[in-house]
């Protein structure tokens, strides 16, 4: 025990003496904290510079471009669409709008908003275009309301339209049944005359006239005159009646074609009426019949699980998992591999003292310096949310979980590499990679599976998982006990590897300096 | 002469890949003297030490202190053998006396003993006013001491020394030569490495010549001298320089050889005394007065150089 907090207090006073690393080490995570309260400590977006051009704008496209501006996104009017989309490349601009000249709503035109992202600034451009597409979207849907209003509109008062002509359409039906029947009565009529020459009244008509020309001759009546006369109506009689057989004829021709017509349409008559009842019965069975129903059938809010303040407050699990990880494997590796090098590393070794000492003493100089380092973290923290303090308890215990594994890790770089330079590089990479494959920088979601599968057990992201439980969530460490197993099984590995390469890699150390020399 | 053997080293051998660097090498090194390996650069001598002590593993052979296995009593040996390499293993950034007290920590000093210990060995290596100084800032005979001193401070009775006057100047050099006599003096056995040869061979009780990892000749210079060359050589330089006359008149079968080289005469003989003699008596006669005479054996660098001549390899490097 004596001989390990000799040792502790032997890394401690050559970290202190060391005026850079005091100053990194002691000083970095504030001026981190200092730094990134400052920038985030804001819910909102600020100074967002917005390119926009068209050739024509009008009262559609700069009702867009001000509600833009109302969200204090700065919109800079540009000159040509190869100056706007330029702007986004140099960063003048963070996005850029392009929307079509003399911007209407019509299907003759075009009418398509074209948005120009840098889509290597992955997180701004998540956040941005979101915003962006937002309003646009508002723009949009303001106008498909108007539109879809119309469209309702319509729709309502043709069904109204139909309901009220649906008497006209029940008088033409009538109408025609009457029409029907009264050409039927006429057919029937029409049928019941004889016009010929042959039917009984004709034949008696010309009976009498010749039993009145045989009683003029008995009377002998010999008035040509008279009998001329009698002749003459007996020949207009036969000519009426020839007309009157012929026109009777056309119309018995005509008459069962204006029936068989009067009734195809009554058939019309029914089918059109049962149109429009369906019609009518269609619009009214329209469910909803809302404009903004219609315009967004659906409808989504994000709600945010805990009150929003301010960025920081979600930053809080990643800031601290930055601290840890790149301070753990920054400091780990850079004791190890100093220790390594040291001209008094030989003594340490030709001492009566187990390796074992030396690799347990570098872990908790490394954790002791991390704790006070994390202590100024929590405080600010503290500061700014204040009723964190009630899970201080399991933060410290995930904490010191977190940082063990992490300081473990960087103890193997400094035990692999053999210079100051080659090992702040490896620790500098590791961390790199770890913090690249997590949710920090891409969503983890846009990996391929096989990759995510490995990425689950990234200690960042378990480590960023168990904090944001913890400090976001606000739940028990027991909701993170799956992470914290992984990270356990991550420390049970990396002392065994410490434990295998500790005297080989010092020992393979010094054989390159012999060979060297 | 007969000694206790302190350390036995039988058969070493050690390689780094296909560098074969110490090869079938056998010491005995006896208790309470000043043991010096010898050596050019690169020879092996500091691979030698770090293996003794046990830094790198022997490929074979065995190591023995205290009739006690390397291998297998590793820390009673760390505990009573202390060693200052050439490159002063302390930590800058630490003070004189946090060195002393963290190395003594190491080394299972007890509390109570830790700080008389360290004020002690702080005298001892003369750093009495630079104890609160950083390592870093202390000249390089200072760090030297103090790399001494930290391999004192658990008082042990073998004190390993890689090259301890290394780069030093003149003077730090006579002030480190001086603190391993006295070292020595209390009765603690060094074992030290030097590639001067004359700085061993004023020195050191017992000398072990190395060579591209081969162990030559050990023994003590005189015994080395003696196994190299029964001949003494005498040097003259005389005021007349009447050489010629001098050479006929001293002659007999002792002497073996006489060169003349500028203003000074060389002989070598077997027997000096009665060459001495015989000089002195000559120049009586010729009247002529010596302005300086000295006689010699063969120095450690000659023996040496004849060794490697004799062995047929050209140093490492060479």
């Amino acid at each position: 025990m004596v001989k390990l907090l000799e040792v502790i207090k032997k890394n401690f006073k050559i970290l202190i003496r060391s005026k850079s690393s005091a100053l990194i080490i002691l000083f970095g995570p504030l001026l981190l904290i200092l730094l990134v309260g400052t920038a985030f400590n804001t819910s909102a977006f600020y100074d967002i510079k917005v390119g926009s051009y068209s050739s024509s704008y009008n009262e559609l496209s700069n009702s867009i471009l001000q509600k833009l501006e109302q969200d204090q996104y700065k919109v800079l009017r540009t000159n040509s669409e190869e100056e706007c989309v330029h702007g986004v490349k140099t960063g003048a601009y963070h996005l850029c709008i392009v929307v079509p000249a003399d911007l209407q709503i019509s299907d003759a035109v075009e009418n398509t908003i074209g948005i120009y992202v840098d889509q290597s600034r992955l997180n701004l451009v998540y956040a941005v275009k979101g915003a962006i597409l937002n309003r646009v979207g508002e723009s949009s849907r303001e106008i498909s309301e108007s539109l879809t209003t119309v469209i309702v509109e319509e729709l309502e008062s043709s069904k109204n339209k139909i309901k009220e002509d649906a008497g006209i359409l029940t008088g033409l039906k009538t109408s025609n049944e009457l029409f029907t029947s009264n050409i039927q009565r006429i057919e029937t009529e029409l049928a019941g005359i004889d016009l010929s020459l042959t039917s009984t009244a004709t034949v008696e008509i010309l009976n009498k006239t010749k039993d009145l020309k045989a009683q003029l001759a008995v009377a002998q009546i010999t008035d040509t005159r008279t009998i001329g006369e009698i002749e003459d109506l007996t020949k207009l009689l036969k000519e009426q009646l020839d007309t009157l057989s012929g026109a009777s004829k056309l119309i018995s021709d005509i008459v069962p074609q204006i029936k068989e017509n009067a009734i195809a349409e009554s058939s019309r008559l029914v089918e059109l009426e049962r149109t429009a009842n369906r019609i009518v019965s269609n619009v009214e069975a329209i469910a909803v019949k809302d404009v903004e129903t219609l315009v967004s059938p659906i409808k989504t809010s994000v709600n945010a699980v805990t009150a929003e303040k301010t960025h920081v407050n979600y930053l809080f699990p990643t800031l601290i998992m930055m601290v840890v990880m790149f301070v753990s494997l920054l400091l780990s590796s850079l004791t190890v591999i100093r220790e390594k090098v040291s001209r008094a590393y030989f003594r340490n070794f030709i001492s009566p003292t187990k390796a074992a000492l030396f690799i347990i003493a570098t872990y908790l100089t490394n954790i002791l310096i991390i704790i006070m380092q994390l202590a100024i973290v929590l405080a600010v923290m503290l500061f700014i949310q204040p009723e964190l303090s009630e899970t201080l308890l399991e933060m410290g215990v995930a904490v010191l979980v977190i940082t063990s594994s992490f300081i473990l890790l960087g103890m193997i770089v400094g035990y692999l590499f053999n210079s100051e330079e080659t090992s702040t590089i490896g620790a500098v990479s590791l961390g790199t990679i770890l913090l690249f494959f997590s949710n920090t920088i891409i969503p983890l979601e846009a990996l391929s599976s096989s990759i995510q599968k490995i990425v689950d057990f990234n200690m960042f992201v378990v480590s960023d998982t168990i904090l944001r439980n913890i400090i976001i969530f606000e739940v028990g460490l027991k909701e993170s006990l799956p992470e914290i197993k992984i990270l356990l099984i991550h420390i049970a590995v990396f002392s065994v590897i410490i434990a295998a390469i500790y005297n080989i890699s010092s020992k393979m150390f010094n054989i390159r300096k012999y060979l060297h020399k | 002469m007969v000694m206790s053997n302190q350390i036995e080293v039988k058969n070493l051998s050690k390689s780094f890949g296909k560098h074969e660097v110490l090869k079938n090498i056998s010491l005995e090194i006896p208790s309470k003297k000043i043991f010096g390996i010898i050596g050019p650069s690169g020879c092996g001598k500091t691979t030698l030490l770090k293996t003794m002590i046990g830094f790198w593993d022997a490929d074979s052979g065995s190591i023995t202190y205290e009739t006690r296995d390397l291998k297998k009593d590793s820390k009673f040996i760390r505990q009573i053998v202390g060693f200052a390499t050439q490159e002063n293993c302390v930590y800058p950034k630490l003070t004189v006396r946090e060195n002393l007290e963290y190395f003594g920590t190491l080394s299972n000093v007890p509390r109570s003993t830790l700080i008389s210990n360290r004020e002690k060995v702080i005298k001892f290596v003369h750093l009495e006013d630079s104890g609160d100084e950083l390592a870093e800032n202390l000249s390089g005979g200072m760090q030297r001491r103090l790399d001494i001193a930290c391999a004192l401070i658990h008082n042990p009775r073998i004190l390993i020394l890689d090259e301890p006057t290394e780069d030093l100047d003149p003077i730090l050099r006579k002030d480190v030569l001086a603190l391993i006599k006295r070292i020595n003096q209390d009765n603690t056995t060094i074992v030290m490495t030097s590639h001067l040869l004359h700085e061993a061979e004023q020195l050191c009780d017992v000398i072990a010549i190395l060579h591209n990892g081969r162990l030559l000749k050990c023994g003590t210079p005189e015994e080395l001298r003696k196994s190299f060359s029964k001949e003494d050589e005498i040097n003259l330089i005389t005021i007349k320089r009447q050489y010629v006359k001098l050479v006929k008149m001293i002659k007999s079968r002792n002497v073996k050889k006489i060169e003349s080289s500028g203003n000074r005469l060389t002989i070598r003989t077997a027997d000096s005394e009665d060459t001495l003699k015989r000089i002195l008596h000559a120049i009586r006669r010729l009247d002529d007065k010596i302005v300086q005479i000295d006689v010699r054996k063969p120095s450690l660098t000659e023996i040496f150089e004849s060794l490697v001549k004799k062995s047929g390899e050209a140093p490492r490097g060479h």
